[in-house]
Order: C-alpha cells, then structure tokens, then sequence
C-alpha cells in the first residue's frame, strides 16, 4: 500500500509564447512512513512538483498528471474544491523561509489555534491544550510563553519549529518539507532534520524532504529522487544510490562535495561537471544532462526513458545497464 | 536568462538603451499612445501655422457649432466660442501654451528635487532630516489646494502658477532620487566599485545614476501629466493663465457658463486635456514597463 | 574581565611579520533597541588576531552572526575598526590614507558573497573589468583590452564575454565575472565572503576548483569565509573559528579538522552529518540555553554541552598552545 504515487506528473509555465515546462513527467512512489529524499539543483522544478501535488500553482501554472494517488484517493479525479479539502486533512508543506507560512500581524496562539480549529479541534481549551502539545513536540521548551509571541520575536530555527507544528495540526499522513533548513545555521539545521525524522518515524507518516544538500539525505532518508531540468533522472533506495549511483548526474555531484578528509594539495581538483545548468527555455537536445555529461555518448541525443533497473530503482540513462554490468564484471 | 556559450553565440549584444527601446516597441498601446502625443507635440510645436486664424480675433458668429453640424461653418472647423472666437485656432494655441509650460514646470521641479534628492541621500542625517521634514509639509497637503493657497499667496497669473506647481511637484522628485541613491548605496556592486578605488564622484555618476535614471524617467512623465493638469486647474479657477490668454483650462472656464446652448466649447478643451493626459500616462506606463521597473 | 591578546602580539612585534595580520582587531557598532528606546554599543568582533602567510589560505569558519563577514569589512578596509591595527607587508595600514587606501584596494581584493548582486546591472562585463584598470594603472586601452581578454580567458569565460551585461549570465558565471574583477590587478590578497553559498551544487565545485588553480598559478592568499566545513577543510591551510565575534579556537587545518578542542568547534562537526562518523563523541550544542549567564562570560557558555559554573561567570582567555593553535576555553588550560 502505498502513501502516495504520482505517475507522469508535468507542469508548465503559461507564457504569451506558449507553455514552458517546468516539471517533465515526474512518477514518485512513497510507502507509508517512508521518507523520501528529493535533491536538484534551483530551478530544476523540485519545488514546483511538491507544489503541484498540494495544489498550490499559481493560476499562470498549468498541472497534467496520469495520477496523483494520495493515501488511496486519486487527485486528479476531484473537482478543485474536494481536492483542496483532502489534501488539507492529508498533507502539509513547510517552507525553506518559516516567515513564508507565518503571519506576522498574529501572534503564535492565534494563528495555532485557528489551524488546529480548521481540522475540527474542539472546544476553546482543548484547542489551547492541544497547541500547547503541538509546540511541545515540535522541542520547544516554554510553549506556554512562545503562545503569546509574535513570529519576528523568535529566531528563524524557532520560527521554523513553529511552522512545523502548524503542519503537524491536521495530523498529516504526508508532510512535504521544502529546503526547510537551507536558511538556517548549522547547528540549527540538524536539530531541525532530526526532528522531522523523529516525527515521521514516530507517527508513521510519509515525508518528503526537498533539498540540493546530498549530504543532508545520506544519513536520514529510505529512498531518494534525483531530479534535473524538470526530469527525474534516478530513484532508488539511499544505501543503492550513496554506494553506485547508475546516473552521471547523480555520480558528479556526489563527486563534487569534497570528501572527508579531503585536503589541501596542490594540483588536486574536485571532479566538477563541466557548463552550466540548461535554461529551462533552452534546453539540449536528448538527454538534458547530455552536453555536460562526461560519459555522454552518441545515443545521448535521443531522449531516454526513465527505465527499472533491477535490483537498484529507476534510471533515466541509456548507459545505466550497461555502466552496472560493467560495475558487476569489475566487482567479479 | 542564461545564454551557454556552447549552444549559440550572440553576435552583438545590444545596449542597455536598445534593449529599452525594443521592449516600448514591442508595447502597441504605449506605442499608440506615444504617437498621438508626438502629434500632439507637432501641433503644439507649429500651432502659428496650422491655425487657421489668431485666436484672440473675434467673428461675427459667436457659439457657431462644429463644421460637422448643420448650422456649422467649414471656415470655422470646431465651431466659435461665446465671444466669436475661432475655437479650433484657440485650441492649437492652449496646445502649445499648456505644453510649454507643463515643460518648464517639469524641468524645475525636476532639477531641484533631484538635486535636493541627492543632497539629502549622500549628506548627514541632520540636513536629510531638514529636508525630508519640509518636503513631508508639502506632501501633508493637497496638491492642488497647496498650489492654490501658494497662488493666493503670491498673487495670481501665469509666472506665480508655474511656481506654485512647480512647487508641488518638487517633493515627489525629492523622494524618488533620495529613496532610490538610498537602496543604490546599500547594494553589493556600489560596495564592490568603491573596492576597486573609485572616486565618489565616479560611483556616482558610473553605478548610482544609470541605475536610479528609469524611475526618475518615469516620474518625470508622471510629474509632466500632473503639471499639464494643475496648469488647466489653476487656469480654470481664475488663478493661472488669465483670460484672453489661450490655455485649456482658461478656456474651460469661460465657456462653461454656456454647457447647455453650446457644450461644444466645454467638451473639446476638456478631449483635448484628456487626450494629452491619457497619452502621457500610457507612454509613462509603457517605459516604466520597457525599463524592467517593478510594481 | 581582563583577556587582552598581548601574547600574541609581543611574539610576533620582534620579528617580520606575515603578509597581512590583524591585531586585537574590534569593532563596535551603535545599535538603537526598540522595544527600549535606547541606543548601545554592539560587539560585533571582539579582539581578533590572525596572521595569512604569502600563498596560504587562511578559513574563517562561523554560523550567521558570528562576526565573520563583518571581520571582512574591516581588513578589507570598507570600515573603520574601533581597535586594532592591520599590518600588510609589514607596513601597519591607515583607515585615512589615501595611499594606503590605494595601496590596499590594489593589493587585497575581494569576491562577495552573492555574485547577482556584486555587479552593477547596467554595465557590461568589459566595461566594470576596464573600470578597475583605469583607476588603478597606467595601461592604455589597447593594453587594458589585452588584459581583460586574457583574464576572462584565465577564469573560465570567454573574450567576447565583455559585451555582456550581468543579467545574461548564470551564477557560476557571474562568480567568474567577479573572480576575474579580483584578480585582473593581479593582487596578493584575496578575500572570499561565502562565494560559494549561492551557487549551485555542481557549480560549486567548478569555482573552487577555479579557486585554487589561481592560488597555484598567482600565488596569491585566501582569506576564505565559509560556513560550510568539508568545502574548508578542502581548501584551507589554517583556521579560524568565530562564535559571535570571537576566536574560540584556530590553528591548522590539520589541528582543528582532527583534534578540534573547543567544545563549539566540536559540536560544528557533530551538526555536520559528513563529520558524525569521525567524530562520533562529539555533543550537540545545547536545545535549551542555560538562563543567567554573566554578561563578559565564555560566549559559548549559554549553549556549550558542558558549561560549568565557571564558564557562565568567566571569560576564558584564548591560550597559544605550544603547537601555535589557540583555543578559548576553560576545559583546555590545564
């Protein structure tokens, strides 16, 4: 059974001179309480497929999809209004910038309180109860003060606990958390991570963590998706993709982080992929890794298919098979 | 945008000014807009020549109907006003009367609010404050009540107009230049020119200027249809241009005793004021838009 | 609270000094609390001494807040320090002269943080690089043309790039633009302000590498600013670590990448999910801050795993070890 599956998910940019896309037949699969790991680089439409699947486009966005299969219903199938009230009581998002789903002219217990109200929270002090809970969980130490705050009054690592226990009062089957820990510090960050991991394993809800950090989904995520220019270029268990990634893309920027222990000598570079991220207007022909890929072969100027490899995930490369049977001769 | 160098390579890159140009090109209403207001400018220009008759010479005929009405005229193609005055011939000259001063009145207040502007961002904050506080007085009123009281103060007629709405205008000037070398000096590049040992001087008319030039283009056509509008206003009211003088607003006034016998000599100085306003805000628009301007 | 620095500085006042070193730098602003109305002095770097060395890169490592961009500031010569003095090639640097302004301009450069904002939008590439040129030499424009092509070449691009105008490139390109304002004075100094940080991953990669092919070729020092630790231990040669305007601890890269003694460097690598494997004994820094600590106090005491009575009344002094790596904490002076 699964939490959520999303099948030929594609999103466009309407424009004067035609639709643009953004997002390019995206299929994700999650189990329930799994956490899923999504990581591209800005602008390669990671954050539009999450907002896509909580109906949060802009009207100049348009969605196409086979399926968008939620805990068991199909949100394609629903008109925008039953839509929008299921994925409410079934999905949460938070943001990169915890300001972005705060209000700053309320205070903390306002705005809780009427979330928590909005999914049915009963009476005035079960609310208040509840809120208080809410804020305990999330790990903040005096919910009974940060109730009467105000979100400039706290720091960004507070606000964001804040804003995770927003999503967390329509008790989500699914939370989508975007970057949620890209403008914080460091310290902050992991305290952050590990309580959204914590939560998740706790009440057996699905999470997808988005993020352009690898190193930040190593340690914490089941599975992960590997996106580029709007396509999903690999997905597979973590431990498959960290040990023998089958996408270049996927190779090159695990590559590129420096490794541990990893110091200064000279003449000792750090593999970079070569060019730049393609414009979403102009993308390469084929393959749209294919210009900065550096196995890129002849058959790269057609389009490959996202394609199953046994044994590892799914593989949009012409060269994954070959490249692990390769692998698996070297091994021998 | 991002243009790869290993995809396509662009022979010439276009200015900055160009580009400007192409994007108002490409808007039709501005565009539109821009060429009545050329022609509106023509006529203003060469208004001795394309009217038929002075406008102070009075006909027999008075509150003759346009040429298009039965009881019309051909010689008189807008018909005559109440004194016999050849409405088309007064229209030309209001043309060219509003125009130069709606000019003159922009370019002072312009100059000294750009200038006051500057002065009040790049000095200390006790004469940013003097300045800021003054231009707040001004503001504090409206625009049109303040250049009345200014009129009403110094005496009416035409030089004291000019003043009083020059007056009003310069605040705005003051504000835009201020706010705008304000957000310049706090960005990353003026920083990163001072680093390379650049002269105040220098960043200012290298990095500052350029940058803050599109919103001040943009109020200056705000601030030329705000002129031509309170020029006609004051006019209207007896304050600005007197009587026998051309100018719409003047005109407006005298005839609008008269709206039910001939309401052509109140509607056509008013077409004519709309019409160069609604030209001046869409061209106005359309640069703010070709320039890349927010809001 | 008594924690001057002298030590450090009668030790290196006989001898000739490294290419450019800071002394007991401070700098304070004036900071307006509006929930009082009144107006203080804000600390934003406390006492900072470093010495970079010819070739050398020397890491700035600390989270936001910790003073390290405004440290920049300040040797970079856009400010004034409160205290302090700056010393490049054994010559002490004045705020005021003009001669040493230029001096300083023309010899320590800097790249900033966010490469869509260090260049002015309204001029073209060609037209920002010959600007730096003609303020700062006596080439002639046939001499500057030469010099820009070759130092776009040098730094990835190419010569009819000059053309351009910022917002026709991407990122990575745009830190090139900036990198190639750096070096085309061919200076000694270089001073990095995050230039990695808003860049995308696998650009990130072609940067520093661009980065320390330059160094190899120039010659040039890193002052290096950085959050991000496995990037510095990739690239530096020492390290400072700042916790709100002070050097908990610095050393070589070796030093604090292997043995880090301070319990907030300790607690960096332990947020750090690369470091948790080489470090797996090292605490987190505290949830939950402990409340009445001294003002003057460590700076670390609030969230350090292991505060004691002492840390949260006493500043410690930041102690030259024997190997020459300094740490500011009281777990370390016996």
């Amino acid at each position: 059974m699964h939490l959520l599956r999303v099948e030929n998910l594609s999103v466009s940019y309407l424009t004067e001179s035609g639709e643009v896309p953004i997002v390019d037949r995206m299929s994700i699969k999650m189990g329930m309480g799994e956490i899923l790991g999504v990581v591209g680089e800005s602008g390669s439409g990671k954050s539009m497929m999450a907002l896509a699947i909580m109906g949060l486009l802009s009207p100049k966005m348009r969605m196409r999809a086979d399926y968008i299969n939620l805990d068991g219903e199909d949100l394609m199938k629903m008109s925008v209004e039953d839509r929008a009230a299921y994925v409410a009581s079934k999905a949460a998002i938070i943001f990169q910038e915890p300001q972005a789903s705060l209000n700053p002219c309320f205070s903390i217990a306002s705005q809780l309180d009427e979330t928590i109200a909005f999914h049915g929270g009963g009476g005035r002090a079960d609310r208040k109860t509840k809120a208080l809970e809410l804020l305990d969980d999330v790990g903040i130490n005096r919910p009974d003060l940060v109730l009467k705050m105000y979100p400039h009054q706290l720091s960004g690592g507070m606000n964001q606990r804040v804003a995770i226990a927003m999503a967390l009062a329509c008790e989500p089957r699914l939370l989508i958390a975007d970057e949620p820990t890209t403008a914080l510090d460091v310290t902050i960050q992991s305290q952050i991570i590990e309580l959204l991991v914590k939560l998740s394993r706790a009440q057996q809800s699905g999470l997808m963590l988005i993020t352009h950090d690898f190193a930040l989904l190593s340690e914490n995520t089941d599975r992960i998706g590997v996106v580029y220019s709007g396509q999903l270029m690999e997905h597979a268990a973590t431990e498959n993709i960290l040990s023998s990634p089958h996408h270049p893309y996927t190779k090159a920027l695990l590559d590129s982080i420096p490794q541990l222990g990893d110091r200064h000598v000279k003449g000792s570079r750090l593999f970079a992929l070569d060019g730049n991220i393609p414009a979403i207007d102009q993308l390469p022909v084929g393959c749209r890794l294919g210009p900065r890929c550096p196995k890129a072969e002849r058959q790269c100027v057609n389009t490959p298919e996202l394609r199953s490899i046994e044994n590892y995930g799914k593989v949009r490369c012409h060269l994954a098979s070959v490249s692990s049977v390769n692998k698996a001769e070297a091994d021998s | 945008m991002i243009h790869s160098p290993q995809f396509y390579q662009q022979s010439v890159i276009p200015s900055t000014v160009s580009r400007w140009t192409n994007n108002f090109l490409k808007n039709k209403l501005a565009l539109s807009a821009f060429v009545l207001l050329a022609l509106i400018f023509l006529v203003a220009l060469f208004a001795p020549w394309i009217a038929p008759y002075d406008p102070a010479i009075q006909f027999e005929n008075t509150k003759l109907p346009p040429a298009w009405y039965d009881d019309g005229m051909a010689r008189h193609l807008l018909g005559t006003d109440d004194l016999g005055r050849d409405l088309f011939s007064r229209l030309v000259h209001g043309a060219r009367l509003s125009l130069k001063l709606a000019i003159f009145v922009v370019v002072i207040a312009s100059s000294i609010g750009m200038l006051l502007g500057s002065l009040s961002a790049l000095s200390n904050v006790w004469i940013d404050q003097i300045i800021m506080r003054v231009m707040d007085l001004i503001l504090a009123l409206p625009s049109l009540l303040l250049a009345i009281v200014i009129v009403a103060l110094i005496g009416p007629g035409l030089p004291n107009a000019i003043y009083a709405v020059a007056i009003v205008l310069i605040p705005h000037f003051v504000l835009i230049t201020r706010n705008a070398i304000k957000a310049e000096l706090g960005k990353e590049y003026v920083t990163a020119m001072m680093l390379d040992g650049a002269t105040k001087v220098r960043l200012f008319t290298h990095s500052i200027l350029p940058n803050i030039l599109p919103s001040v283009i943009v109020q200056i056509t705000l601030a030329f249809s705000t002129a031509v509008l309170e020029i006609a206003a004051l006019g209207f009211l007896g304050l600005g241009a007197q009587a026998p003088y051309p100018e719409w607003g003047t005109i407006l006034s005298e005839s609008h005793a008269y709206i039910t016998i001939a309401p052509w000599t109140v509607a056509l100085p008013g077409l004519a004021i709309f019409f160069t306003l609604l030209s001046i805000n869409l061209v106005g628009e359309g640069l703010r838009d070709a320039m890349e301007l927010e809001q | 609270m008594s924690f001057s620095f002298c030590q450090f500085g009668k030790q290196s006042g006989g001898r000739l000094l490294s290419l450019l070193e800071a002394k007991n730098i401070c700098r304070k602003y004036r900071v307006r609390s509006y929930n009082l109305g009144q107006s203080g002095m804000l600390e934003a770097i406390k006492n900072i001494s470093f010495a970079l060395e010819k070739g050398e890169t020397l890491a700035i490592v600390g989270e936001s807040g910790s003073g390290k961009s405004t440290l920049a500031r300040q040797i970079i010569g856009i400010e004034k320090p409160t205290r302090g003095d700056i010393f490049f090639e054994n010559e002490r640097l004045e705020f005021a002269n003009k001669k040493h302004r230029k001096n300083r301009f023309r010899n320590i450069r800097m790249i900033f943080q966010n490469p869509y904002e260090s260049l002015n939008p309204q001029a073209r590439i060609g037209k920002i690089l010959d600007d730096v040129l003609s303020i700062n030499t006596d080439l002639n424009p046939k001499q500057r043309k030469q010099k820009i092509e070759s130092t776009l070449s040098r730094v990835g691009l190419l010569p009819e790039h000059r053309h351009r105008y910022p917002h026709m490139f991407s990122g990575g390109q745009r830190q090139r633009v900036a990198i190639a304002r750096a070096i085309i004075l061919d200076p000694k100094v270089i001073i990095a302000d995050e230039p990695l940080s808003a860049l995308d991953v696998s650009i990130q990669a072609q940067i520093l590498n661009l980065l320390q092919e330059l160094q190899e070729e120039m010659g040039m020092s890193y002052l290096f600013i950085s959050h991000d630790l496995n990037v510095v231990e990739h690239i530096a040669d020492h390290v400072l670590v700042m916790y709100q305007g002070e050097v908990v601890e610095s050393g070589s890269v070796s030093q604090v990448f292997d043995r880090p003694v301070h319990p907030y460097t300790q607690s960096l690598f332990a947020s750090t999910p690369m470091y948790r494997k080489r470090f797996p004994n090292f605490q987190k820094p505290r949830d939950k801050k402990i409340k009445n600590v001294k003002k003057g106090a460590c700076c670390f005491a609030e969230r350090c795993p292991y505060s004691e009575q002492r840390c949260q009344v006493e500043h410690p002094d930041l102690i030259t070890k024997e190997d020459s790596s300094r740490v500011a904490c009281f777990k370390n002076e016996n």
